[in-house]
């Protein structure tokens, strides 16, 4: 009796701690911290979050909340300051003092330091000039330009760079090559980099999903959800199913016009945040092949009925242009002149009076020289690609030129174009990843080795080395929208149009926004509502 | 003692067969025998003696294990692929089950003249004419040429089974228990067909049979088998009571039911049963079962030897006799 | 001739009703340019996602072609490319089937074994990583759905023919002298071909679903080609809203099959009875 008595004692009390533990528990934090899992949709561009990988695992780091940069930026494009609270830059725009913001913790506690930064950049340089990592950031900031890169133990990086380029540090710096991971304490850069974000990773299965949780440590205010889960969904109907079934509260960039507009329409149960990003989906033209024929060009691009393709066929998902620029960006592409025009019968007679014509009686027209033309189109099912390269294929079927649709997928697509086993190769670029196209531009530069489609403009030329040490804002403007007027007068790309971001969540998420520098996806702006 | 070349002959011809456990089953066992012209050898014992698959492998249905088999002097025992098949043309069979015999979808026109066929000695215009001629020689109608083989009685089948091996005039013809299956007035009559060709074309014949009395009238010679061995060679007219010298042959004529036998008498069979062929013991084959078995025998395999002319024996308890006696 | 055929008819109705309606898809697949009012390839970008009506009874697709004229031509893509499917694997699992169980030995173990690897792996899956490899199209999954499929037939084929190998009246073939392909072509392949063609009939409608299958994947016809496992594919993602896309492809890829189907059945009852 009396053991009895003993044993039902110590259940009670074990009990009463349990309960008691629990409802402590539950009373910790305010309204703007919750239990909740954030279950985010999204497609997956890198196996990999370690910077270093490849491009895409850097912009993953920073896009999934893990890492930040010392500067970011702004929905206007505009850079601020992130990691750093101030900077000093002399007039040469040369000597950069970059101030470390105080009291800024990684993940795991571990304390943001000057020096902790200098390593993490200098990181991504060492690893750039070793074969397994393929990430390049000397393309955003490059390493020859730096003089001189350290901490100066009073909290500030000493970062000076070339006179002569033409630099913007703070631009670069806000690019997700630069995200600070905390090189001391990372154990595992591919699967759980020790970054500043709102979240850290608490798994990782490689195709398939992320889980994560809050940084406790956060510097820069409340992180309102307790788990953030990551699931990958490479289909937009997918993404769109996942949305209104509950397996997603969040998901990004559904690219399927119906979709879309059904959960546009329905504002009591869905936000849809949309954004004119800096994304120009356009279709590279090698002249290596029979499209070294100008007139072949001219009209290929005369036969696009651009407003039909990107208002109807991919239901607005696009806004049409003819400029590689979008016009969401400031260098001139509203102010382009002798734009083409969606003129079916004017392309048919420049083919005839340039003598390109069906001479075998096949349907199919004969370049110049009289050999067959047969264009080979390569494509991949990201934002609406295919779908563009498809409707091309049949517009250029109506002015009598042939051309087949080769479907692939992103990396043979990037394999083809870098050998230059194609006719038209269709794709999506940013197209100013530090807010400046210099970089984008370098795609038709004579001299260049990232030329893959054979262009050669002297005048072209010219210009774009100019804009390598043009400091001058409005001059470069000029000199970038000349260069977009080459492009245009040479009829040597053949542009879809404009890409429109969009991030689609349940009424019961808040603020969650899409940013036309989509470096950033999850943010600790987004919330319960 | 007679000079004449054999037509078939086998020597020391041997067929095993793999059985469960690595073991080896011997069918036949070092049979060596001569067929000659115009002659009838029958081959009797009781089931699973060896005697079908000695055969099908004189027929090269089955390549033997070791020995030799010789057609008209000539060895074929190595041979394969067309020279193997053209020597078929010199030695038949006729199949023991007149209902499995025959390709149930073709006629018995097709049937006959498929041997010539395969040889292109007749084109297929010729086919008619042959057919009635053949179904003639084995006194059939000769509307039968357009049947098929399921609307004949087994007795006329056979009599076609006949018709086929004869197509190709072959030296041998081999009769696999060809009137086993047949009812018991059918079968004398088939076999006088049978002889009665033999004479007319002096075709050497395998008699495959297990019924002495059948044997006895028909059998110039009998070779008896006993677990793939032969036992005992003696004149076909031999096998009744006290024709026989081997124990095993004369408990088998003892224990033939007859309608004429004394039924008073204790019906005699032989004591045990036909052990495995399975991994053989060395000596006698049917030491288990003799009555007058002794030491030698389990330890020494009794040869063939002559015991009376044209009578050979493999026991060692029955004495030889000289050769040089049977002249003749 | 004329009242044996039909006698015939009327003793088997099903079948010659099946029949009709398999020849009449075939009529369509051969007739289809003066059936369909337009070129099945020919877009009209500006009237993309018509709803069926006046002039387009099927209503259009993404890039303004007429569904209807795609669906007739789609005969002319899904039956044919069956048929040769099916005729394929009935040739080659027919000859290895019957060398396998004539020959025995090492010859039917390996081809056995072999037969037994595919089986072993999922068809789908096997035929996706065929076409993956050679490339999308629909000769290449033709080729690899002949890979995997085979082997039914190879074993079923096999298995009647060792019913009769060991029959007296084969060995009575060889004996007389009968050569091994004669053997062959007159013996083993009229004991296999009633009912291997009974299997070869009922299964074009199921090669015909594959071959959608790998289409709708991805991995057979490619665009512009009005095959309807693709264009079930292209209107996947307008389902909600233009649901026309889907219905109709989905409708004749149901039909054809479905006869195909029933018609296999009807042979099997007529020439085998008893199963």
């Amino acid at each position: 009796m009396k053991k009895k008595s003993y044993l039902s004692l110590a259940i009670a009390a074990l009990i009463a701690v349990v309960l008691s533990v629990t409802l402590l528990a539950g009373c910790g934090g305010g309204a703007s911290k919750s239990n909740e899992t954030l279950k985010f949709g999204c497609q997956n561009y890198s196996d990999s979050l370690d910077p270093s990988a490849m491009t895409n695992a850097a912009w993953a780091c920073t896009r999934y909340g893990v890492g930040e940069c010392l500067f970011k930026f702004k929905e206007d494009g505009s850079v601020v300051e992130n990691l750093c609270d101030k900077y000093e830059v002399n007039d040469a725009k040369t000597e950069y003092k970059i101030h470390i913001r105080d009291g800024v913790k990684f993940s795991d506690g571990s304390d943001l330091t000057a020096d902790i930064a200098v390593k993490s950049i200098k990181r991504m340089y060492t690893n750039e000039k070793d074969k397994k990592y393929t990430s390049t950031p000397s393309t955003i900031l490059p390493e020859e330009s730096i003089k001189k890169l350290e901490a100066d133990g009073n909290g500030n990086i000493i970062l000076n760079v070339d006179a002569a380029t033409y630099l913007d540090v703070p631009a670069a710096l806000a690019n997700p090559f630069f995200v600070i991971i905390n090189p001391d304490t990372t154990k595992d850069y591919a699967k759980n980099p020790i970054g500043t974000g709102p979240y850290a990773v608490e798994s990782l299965t490689e195709g398939s999903s992320v889980s994560l949780i809050r940084n406790e440590n956060y510097w820069n205010g409340n992180v309102p959800y307790a788990k953030l889960q990551i699931s990958f969904m490479d289909d937009s109907s997918t993404k769109a199913m996942a949305l209104k079934n509950g397996d997603a509260n969040v998901v990004e960039n559904i690219t399927t016009a119906t979709d879309l507009s059904e959960i546009k329409g329905d504002t009591s149960k869905y936000n849809v945040s949309e954004a004119t990003s800096i994304r120009t989906g356009f279709a590279y033209m090698n002249q290596k092949g029979a499209l070294k024929d100008a007139d072949l060009r001219k009209a290929i691009i005369m036969a696009m009925d651009n407003d039909t393709l990107c208002n109807k066929t991919v239901g607005g998902m696009y806004s049409p242009g003819y400029g590689v620029l979008p016009d969401s960006l400031d260098f001139g592409t509203k102010d382009l002149q002798n734009l083409p025009k969606y003129d079916v019968e004017g392309a048919k007679k420049v083919l005839d009076d340039a003598g390109i014509k069906d001479k075998d009686g096949d349907g199919y027209r004969e370049a110049k020289d009289g050999s067959k033309i047969e264009l080979r189109y390569i494509t991949y099912s990201s934002r609406n690609l295919q779908e563009f390269a498809e409707a091309c294929t049949a517009s250029m079927e109506k002015i009598g030129i042939k051309a087949t649709v080769k479907a692939t997928d992103a990396d043979t697509e990037w394999n083809e174009m870098v050998a230059g086993n194609y006719d038209l190769c269709d794709s999506n670029w940013m197209t100013a990843q530090t807010g400046d196209p210099y970089g984008f531009l370098e795609n038709w530069y004579g001299k260049s080795e990232a030329n893959y489609c054979a262009y050669n403009n002297d005048q072209y030329n010219k210009v774009y080395e100019e804009l390598k040490t043009e400091k001058d804002t409005a001059a470069r403007k000029e000199k970038i929208t000349q260069l977009q007027q080459y492009l245009v007068d040479d009829n040597a790309v053949l542009v879809h149009g404009y890409y429109k971001s969009n991030m689609c969540s349940q009424a019961s998420v808040q603020n969650a926004n899409i940013n036309t520098f989509d470096y950033y996806w999850i943010t600790n702006e987004i919330a319960p509502k | 003692m007679s000079d004449r070349q054999p037509v078939l002959e086998t020597k020391n011809l041997t067929k095993c067969f793999p059985a469960d456990g690595g073991k080896t089953l011997t069918a036949c066992d070092n049979i060596s025998i001569q067929f000659f012209r115009g002659e009838t050898v029958a081959i009797v014992g009781e089931s699973g003696c060896g005697k079908s698959t000695f055969a099908r492998t004189i027929l090269k249905l089955h390549d033997p294990t070791s020995g030799e088999i010789y057609l008209n002097g000539k060895d074929i025992t190595k041979l394969k692929g067309e020279a193997s098949r053209l020597e078929r043309q010199n030695i038949q069979m006729v199949f023991q089950d007149p209902a499995r015999a025959f390709n149930p979808k073709m006629r018995i026109r097709d049937i006959i003249c498929e041997p010539l066929l395969n040889f292109g000695r007749i084109s297929a215009k010729e086919k008619d004419a042959v057919a009635k001629e053949y179904l003639k020689m084995v006194e059939l109608p000769e509307s039968f040429s357009d049947r098929y083989p399921h609307s004949m009685s087994g007795g006329q089948r056979q009599r076609v089974g006949i018709a086929r091996a004869l197509t190709l005039n072959p030296d041998v013809i081999v009769l696999d228990e060809a009137t086993s299956a047949l009812d018991v007035s059918v079968q004398k009559s088939i076999l006088t067909l049978v002889v009665k060709l033999q004479k007319e074309k002096g075709i050497a014949i395998v008699f495959i049979c297990h019924d002495f009395s059948l044997v006895a009238q028909f059998a110039h010679r009998a070779a008896v088998m006993y677990l793939g061995n032969i036992v005992e060679l003696l004149p076909g007219e031999n096998l009744v009571v006290g024709g026989a010298a081997h124990p095993y042959t004369k408990s088998l004529i003892e224990s033939i039911f007859d309608l004429n036998m004394d039924f008073t008498q204790e019906i005699k069979t032989i004591p045990g049963e036909i052990p495995s062929p399975i991994d053989l013991p060395p000596g006698c084959p049917f030491a288990d079962r003799c009555s007058v078995c002794q030491d030698i025998c389990r330890k020494e395999k009794p040869k063939l030897k002559t015991v009376a002319p044209g009578h050979q024996c493999a026991c060692h308890l029955v004495k030889e006799v000289s050769s040089m006696q049977n002249a003749s | 001739m004329m009242e044996k055929a039909i006698r015939f008819i009327k003793e088997n109705k099903g079948f010659s009703i099946l029949l009709a309606l398999a020849v009449l898809i075939l009529l369509i697949a051969l007739l289809a340019p003066v059936l369909a009012w337009q070129d099945p390839t020919y877009s009209d970008m500006g009237s993309a996602f018509q709803a069926p009506g006046p002039g387009h009874l099927f209503g259009t697709d993404r890039l303004g072609r007429d569904v209807l004229s795609r669906v007739i031509y789609g005969t002319r893509i899904s039956v044919p490319a069956a048929l040769i499917l099916v005729l394929a694997i009935l040739v080659i699992g027919t000859v290895l089937g019957i060398v396998a169980g004539y020959f025995g030995g090492w010859v039917d173990t390996v081809i056995m074994r072999i037969a037994d690897m595919m089986i072993s792996f999922p068809g789908m899956v096997l035929a996706i990583a065929v076409a993956g490899i050679m490339g999308a199209s629909i000769q290449n999954a033709i080729i690899a759905l002949v890979v995997v499929s085979w082997t039914k037939y190879a074993r079923l084929a096999r298995s009647l023919v060792l019913k009769i190998r060991h029959e007296d009246y084969v060995y009575a073939a060889v004996t007389t002298g009968s050569k091994v392909i004669y053997i062959l072509r007159q013996y083993m392949l009229p004991n296999v071909l009633p009912t291997l063609v009974i299997t070869a009939t009922t299964d074009i409608g199921a090669m015909m679903l594959e071959l959608a299958g790998l289409s709708f994947l991805g991995f057979g016809a490619q665009p512009p080609i009005p095959e309807w496992g693709l264009m079930l594919n292209e209107g996947r993602q307008y389902i909600t809203a233009y649901p026309w896309l889907i219905l109709f492809p989905g409708l004749a890829i149901a039909i054809v099959v479905s006869i195909f189907n029933l018609l296999g059945d009807s042979l099997r009852d007529i020439l085998d009875p008893r199963s």
